[in-house]
């Protein structure tokens, strides 16, 4: 924090590689138009630059960059005339119950229960470029993207920006308890998205 | 010590996230690990889980390109106080 007080270079080209990417990411959550996320990334690290000096590091640097990006995002957002959820709901607000099938045998089976009724293929069997590949990527991205925004914006801050439990739970103003029922839920409907394309056979490379 | 005597597989999926964010007590910890241990199906699912979250962060944004790292590095040099 010093060094950027300081105007040291390197430590600012350092911060900004590691965290443009997070941004946008974020920034994706008020605007959907990726272009215009890049746009307010960019206004977000001038006007980083521009009240470093104001910084008083009451919270992390990390946190006073992403709130400095949450108003710019918000700003362009309004200006779009975008409903924008980030941070606007109550942090209370009941969640619809999940509605995936199940996919156990019932409590009372008088052997097995409660075990899966059929096996998981272990996708860290698949090749590395089949995961992590630009298809199975876009695939995640996509279902993050069409989560409702509860639990888009717990999956995209935990998972894609990669913040700790605590620093979602503050920024969204809600408990932990509830910031764990969200992820694990926005990760459950992931997970299925993309066993449906995995699971389609052809798909892929 | 509390918890069920033996995690069942739906334990294991309702549990998850708690486990990976170290917010089980011991027990119920203990019973996670003892079952996956012994169930396929379930290190299955816990394989799935991993590549989503590695396709997630995979998936984040892309960086500045140089020139605009640049032109942001120019405007740190030389600030120019909230004009504009």
């Amino acid at each position: 924090m010093e060094a950027l007080r300081d105007r040291d270079e390197a430590a600012f080209a350092d911060l900004m590689r590691r965290y443009t990417a997070p941004m946008t990411s974020v920034a994706m959550l008020y605007v959907r138009n990726h272009a215009v996320a890049e746009e307010v990334v960019q206004d977000a690290w001038l006007s980083v630059v521009r009240s470093v000096d104001r910084f008083e590091g009451r919270s992390s640097l990390r946190t006073w960059i992403f709130t400095i990006l949450a108003n710019c995002a918000r700003k362009r957002a309004a200006r779009e005339g975008r409903c924008v959820p980030f941070s606007s709901l109550p942090g209370g607000e009941p969640l619809e119950p999940s509605a995936e099938p199940d996919p156990f045998t019932p409590a009372d089976h008088p052997r097995w229960s409660r075990i899966w009724t059929t096996p998981n293929d272990a996708w860290d069997a698949l090749p590395e470029d089949r995961v992590l590949g630009r298809e199975c990527v876009d695939v995640v991205r996509e279902a993050i993207a069409g989560l409702p925004p509860l639990l888009r914006e717990v999956m995209t801050l935990r998972d894609v920006a990669g913040w700790s439990a605590r620093e979602v739970a503050e920024a969204l103003g809600i408990s932990d308890e509830n910031q764990r029922v969200r992820l694990h839920r926005a990760r459950a409907r992931v997970r299925s998205e993309l066993e449906g394309y995995l699971g389609a056979p052809g798909a892929g490379a | 010590m509390r918890g069920p005597p033996r995690a069942s597989c739906d334990d294991v999926v309702r549990l998850l996230t708690d486990y990976q964010d170290d917010a089980l007590p011991m027990s119920e910890r203990l019973e996670f690990e003892r079952h996956v241990a012994v169930c396929p199906a379930c290190r299955g699912y816990l394989s799935q889980m991993r590549a989503v979250l590695a396709a997630a962060r995979a998936g984040c944004g892309p960086g500045l390109t140089p020139a605009d790292e640049a032109a942001l590095l120019a405007a740190f040099r030389t600030p120019e106080p909230d004009a504009r």
